[in-house]
């Protein structure tokens, strides 16, 4: 009991900060599901919004803007005024084709068309294969004479594509709280390490300033009782961040798929929890818990995939990030964002990341009990 | 002058003020670099695995599928033709493969049960590959000797694209601009040595603080000396962080070197001052100082689209002035002017803006700390 | 009369000057704790002023008031003549603090440490050495003079708080309860040094809830309780101002709670009761008493074996005029 009024005493000394924490990782969170919601980048075909400027004006440009006309949306913007329009994400991909393009073209020298792109923009890439694909049809056909009005009949080639069809069963409109829960691991593991971090490392000097009053309690029953207030507190911070996606996300969030990830987000709360007393149990002082919570959290959240996707990213790289639970969090809900069956044989994968997370939790936590052990070993 | 080396003195046999001025931006860096860094589009295709149903004619389909490769080494797919539709379909929905190939109605089909790199690298191919037998049909049609001229040609795909960079830089990789997100953000946390400043000056932080406050040197040139004192030793932990990441990590992002370290300086100097602010504005303990300024710098810097870019662009569309108050802001949009646009005034007024704030806040601090007494000491 | 009163006056105009003076100073705390009220007293140069009462009476916030560190809400304070406010930098010059934190540099060595706090009064390079080897010696530091502060005991860094607030020799030095937690040889070297100090012509104010600090170094002492001044003057006047003349206490071999009768029924006894087995009489002004004693002891064949009499102390002026002891 002595223990709990302790606990709470710290949290009430350090409200304001926290609640300060709390605040803003909630402003962020709700910042970041805003701004994606217009971003959903994936299949559906958004075209890629360009700015061409033609600086060679013969018919072969004519035919290729004819041609992208189909693919692209063209941004009319002043060429004075095309890099503001740039920087403010107005256009996507600003194209120049130089004078003497179709000359050098037609005898074909090296020649391209100079082009700037979004940095995050996967269009680009896109935009890039959709003119080449022109360009070389038509090298192909200048070179062997095939026809001499060959731009409607590469248009209509180019039209070719194939059919893409998915069972009913799929649902559509999840990925933004499928991305919101991806988001979360970021901002459970930066207030837990830094918040749960701070109260635990004031505990712990205080627990040996009042060893006496606490003595009666054995340590083994002293760390349960902790365990149980950390979880609260885990839980009690994961509520609020779950009742905002309800909040946020009424439309879509009613789903049996958001009952697997809330279960997945409960594992990887307790996982953190047992991360940061692995981490106390290394470190004292209560700038250095704070500063690695911040390096950890942040640094951990770029490489596994919360902010980039995991298909997007570096095979080796995820190697690394293995180590950290987020990974596996991450891969659950990615995975459990796709299912459409909800079986135990389907989400197989999906208990697989959930057991790799629990078994990390054992392993902090008996971590963190030798080391506290030894520590006190040392002492005597 | 003493005062200034005194407190430099002091500040580096502090060791945790190392670590915040140093190793933290170097290790946020390497994580940037772990996840950015090598992150090209070649990089991002690997080996798909392709399913293709067996009881139809795909034959022409699955050899040109086995023989594409990424970089003329790794083929692109893994072709499985062993089982069936219903087989397959069976698969899809217990979501062990992500998609297959079949025929309908004499077209090919692509069934998938989601979106994702794999499913868009896959259709593409598929495009192409109706694309071309629809040109070699044609082809064969009207021309059939040119066939073989036409295959080879095909064989020889072209780039008629090419992306162009502010500056020379050929090998400046575009996905570099978190880099100077990143620079942004290290810059930002000088807001630390910001929150010390103020906690050895104002009397009611600590003992030494009152102590200083008794002696006859004025309050504003111990601001100054203290702030120069942190600027240096930030400022050398930033331009550290610049070099590292150009010549150790080699990240191509520097088209002009010496305008990112000064842009480092004004950087170092808006954020310690914004530090200095912040801590005396916020009334209490240096602990719950810290807490603040901390959580208020990487609050900016995600507002300057650090973590998520496209934060920064809802931002600015929707609430421009913040764009012009936010010190992150200020410091990534003069970085990235340097990639977007071809003048650098922008930059400049950028950067301008940036200093002019900064002396708002060393005076808003002296203001707010100068003739203080407190309530309770 | 009068011309003797106006005559006392010039010449105490001439002789000492009038360093601090504290005009009905108040202080409330945000919390609501009335820390001053109507605080008046004046510090006069050449003296060692001892600002006496038990803690939380309101010393260190006088203290921290006199050098415009604190806000107060009524009252005037004065520093050799003027107005004492946080920008006076002139002032502040002449003045030397030794505050009840030890505030050092945890990063500078003890040398670095007095020679950076000197070297904010003090410009002159050659000089201040001059100084700062003089502080080191005077707080008997020559041995730690390359030590940080993290090796030092408690005693050696009270030293060094007193060297950091002294070496620039101000001409008025304050000390807030500087030797609280400290070992009995450090104390005695630190009185003795402020006695030093004194007579090379500083004024010193010097705080405590230790009256036998204060008693041993202090020409003028003001009394302090919640805020208040309870009493002032020398130590002769305070004493004298109480009625207690002579505390005797008697060492008997067994308690015997009828003499207590005995003792109360001698003349000018005020009190008589038991610390454990030592009977304690106290006494009103005389010369009577001890023999008093003896003769009622011989009379009723009381052995002892100790017999011990004792002056007033500034305890038992605080515990008259109070009620309440002045250490808790």
């Amino acid at each position: 009991m002595i223990v709990f009024k302790l606990y709470w005493k710290i949290i009430k000394k350090n409200a304001f900060v926290f609640v300060v924490y709390l605040g803003i990782f909630l402003l962020v969170t709700i910042l970041t599901a805003q701004s994606l919601t217009r971003n959903n980048t994936k299949y559906e075909d958004i075209k890629v919004r360009v700015a061409l400027y033609d600086e060679d004006n013969t018919s072969l440009t004519e035919n290729i803007k004819d041609y992208l006309y189909d693919y692209v949306v063209f941004k009319d913007i002043d060429r004075n005024k095309v890099d503001d329009a740039f920087f403010y994400r107005e256009v996507e991909v600003i194209a120049i084709i130089p004078p003497g393009f179709t000359d050098k073209f037609l005898n074909n020298e090296e020649v391209s068309i100079n082009i700037k792109v979004l940095p995050e923009s996967t269009k680009a890439f896109t935009f890039e294969q959709i003119i080449n694909k022109y360009l070389n049809l038509v090298r192909v056909y200048q070179n062997n004479n095939l026809v001499s009005d060959y731009h409607s009949e590469i248009k209509e080639i180019l039209k070719q594509e194939a059919s893409v069809t998915l069972p009913e069963t799929t649902l559509e409109n999840y990925t933004i709280v499928h991305f919101f829960y991806n988001y979360v691991a970021y901002v459970v593991f930066a207030l837990i390490s830094t918040i749960m971090g701070s109260i635990m490392v004031t505990l712990k000097s205080t627990d040996i300033r009042r060893r006496n009053n606490i003595g009666r309690l054995s340590n083994r029953k002293l760390n349960l009782v902790l365990l149980l207030c950390n979880t609260l507190f885990g839980v009690g911070l994961l509520s609020v961040l779950i009742l905002l996606s309800f909040i946020l996300y009424k439309d879509s969030i009613f789903n049996i798929k958001t009952l697997y990830i809330i279960i997945n987000c409960l594992i990887y709360t307790i996982t953190i929890i047992s991360l940061t007393y692995f981490i106390i149990s290394l470190f004292e002082s209560r700038q250095t818990v704070g500063a690695i919570g911040n390096v950890l959290s942040l640094g951990s959240a770029f490489i596994t995939g919360v902010f980039i996707p995991q298909e997007f990213m570096n095979k080796g790289i995820l190697k690394l990030a293995q180590f950290f639970p987020n990974f596996w969090y991450i891969k659950a809900n990615d995975y459990i964002a796709e299912v459409t069956k909800f079986n135990f044989r389907v989400l197989q994968p999906a208990f697989e990341a959930f057991l790799v997370q629990i078994i990390m939790t054992v392993v902090f936590i008996i971590l963190s009990l030798v080391i506290s052990k030894r520590k006190q070993l040392a002492e005597l | 002058m003493r005062i200034y080396f005194t407190r430099l003195k002091c500040l580096l046999r502090d060791k945790g003020n190392l670590f915040w001025a140093i190793i933290f931006p170097i290790c946020l860096g390497t994580f940037f670099y772990l996840g950015f860094g090598r992150l090209t589009m070649d990089s991002m295709i690997d080996t798909v695995d392709a399913y293709v149903a067996s009881d139809y004619t795909l034959d022409i389909l699955v050899k040109e599928m086995q023989e594409v490769k990424i970089n003329n080494d790794k083929p692109l797919f893994n072709v499985d033709v062993s089982k069936s539709k219903d087989e397959l379909e069976q698969l899809l929905l217990d979501n062990k493969i992500k998609g297959y190939i079949y025929i309908e109605n004499d077209e090919i089909v692509y069934r998938v049960n989601s979106s994702g790199l794999e499913q868009t690298i896959t259709k593409s191919f598929l495009d192409q590959y109706l694309q071309i037998t629809t040109l070699i049909i044609k082809v064969n049609t009207t021309n059939p000797d040119k066939l073989l001229d036409v295959l080879t040609d095909l064989g020889n795909q072209q780039s008629y694209v090419r992306e162009i960079l502010a500056g020379s830089n050929p090998k400046a990789n575009r996905l570099n601009i978190y880099f100077y997100a990143l620079i942004a953000m290290a810059c930002l946390y000088g807001s630390f040595w910001g929150v010390g400043l103020v906690r050895d000056i104002e009397a009611d932080n600590s003992p030494l603080a009152a102590r200083v406050n008794i002696t006859p040197t004025h309050k504003f040139k111990l601001i100054i000396m203290y702030f120069l004192a942190a600027l240096t030793l930030h400022f050398f932990g930033n331009v550290v962080l610049v070099l590292y990441l150009k010549y150790l990590l080699q990240v191509e992002f520097s088209n002009n070197l010496a305008l990112i370290i000064l842009t480092s300086f004004v950087g170092t100097i808006g954020g310690i001052t914004f530090g200095s602010f912040i801590a005396v504005l916020v009334t209490g303990s240096p602990e719950k100082k810290e807490g603040i300024v901390n959580v208020i710098s990487l609050f900016l810097s995600f507002l300057s689209g650090l973590m998520v870019l496209e934060v920064k662009y809802f931002i600015d569309h929707n609430i421009p002035i913040l764009g012009y108050i936010n010190p992150a802001s200020l410091l990534t949009d003069s970085l990235y002017s340097l990639y977007y646009y071809n003048s650098i005034s922008r930059y400049f007024t950028r950067l301008a803006i940036l200093a002019v704030l900064s002396i708002v806040f060393i005076i808003g601090t002296y203001i707010k700390m100068r003739g203080n007494r407190y309530d309770s000491v | 009369m009068i011309i003797d009163k106006y005559f006392y006056h010039v010449v105490k105009g001439w002789v000492a000057e009038m360093i601090v003076k504290v005009e009905n100073v108040s202080k409330t705390y945000k919390n609501g704790v009335k820390a001053l009220q109507n605080l008046s007293f004046e510090v006069r140069e050449g003296e060692i002023f001892g600002l006496l009462g038990p803690n939380g009476s309101g010393k260190t916030t006088t203290i921290n008031c006199i050098l415009a560190l604190l806000k107060y809400e009524a009252g005037n304070i004065e520093i050799f003549g003027e107005q004492m406010t946080p920008e006076r930098y002139d002032i502040k010059a002449q003045i030397g603090y030794v505050p009840q934190q030890v505030a050092v540099f945890n990063e500078l060595t003890v040398e670095e440490n007095i020679d950076y706090f000197c070297g904010l009064y003090v410009k002159d390079k050659t000089k201040r050495k001059a100084l700062v080897d003089e502080a080191i010696d005077f707080v008997s530091l020559n041995d730690y003079r390359k030590f940080y502060p993290k090796k030092l005991s408690g005693g050696l860094l009270r030293r060094l708080n007193i060297a950091c607030g002294i070496a620039h020799k101000p001409r008025l030095i304050i000390l807030d309860e500087p030797t609280v937690a400290v070992d009995p040889q450090s104390r005695n070297k630190i009185l003795e040094g402020i006695m030093k100090l004194n007579k090379q012509g500083a004024t010193i104010i010097y705080t405590s809830h230790y009256m036998e600090e204060v008693e041993q170094i202090c020409s003028y002492i003001v009394i302090m309780d919640k805020g208040q001044v309870v009493s002032h003057g020398t130590k002769e006047k305070l004493k004298a101002m109480i009625t207690l003349g002579e505390t005797i206490e008697i060492t008997l071999p067994n308690r015997n709670e009828a003499y207590l009768e005995l003792f109360r029924k001698l003349p000018n006894v005020l009190d008589c009761f038991y610390k454990d087995r030592i009977l304690v009489v106290k006494s009103g002004k005389g010369q009577t008493n001890v023999p008093n004693v003896l003769q009622l002891m011989q009379e009723h064949n009381i052995n002892y074996e100790n017999i011990y009499s004792s002056l007033p102390t500034l305890n038992d002026v605080f515990l008259e005029i109070t009620g309440k002891e002045l250490r808790d």
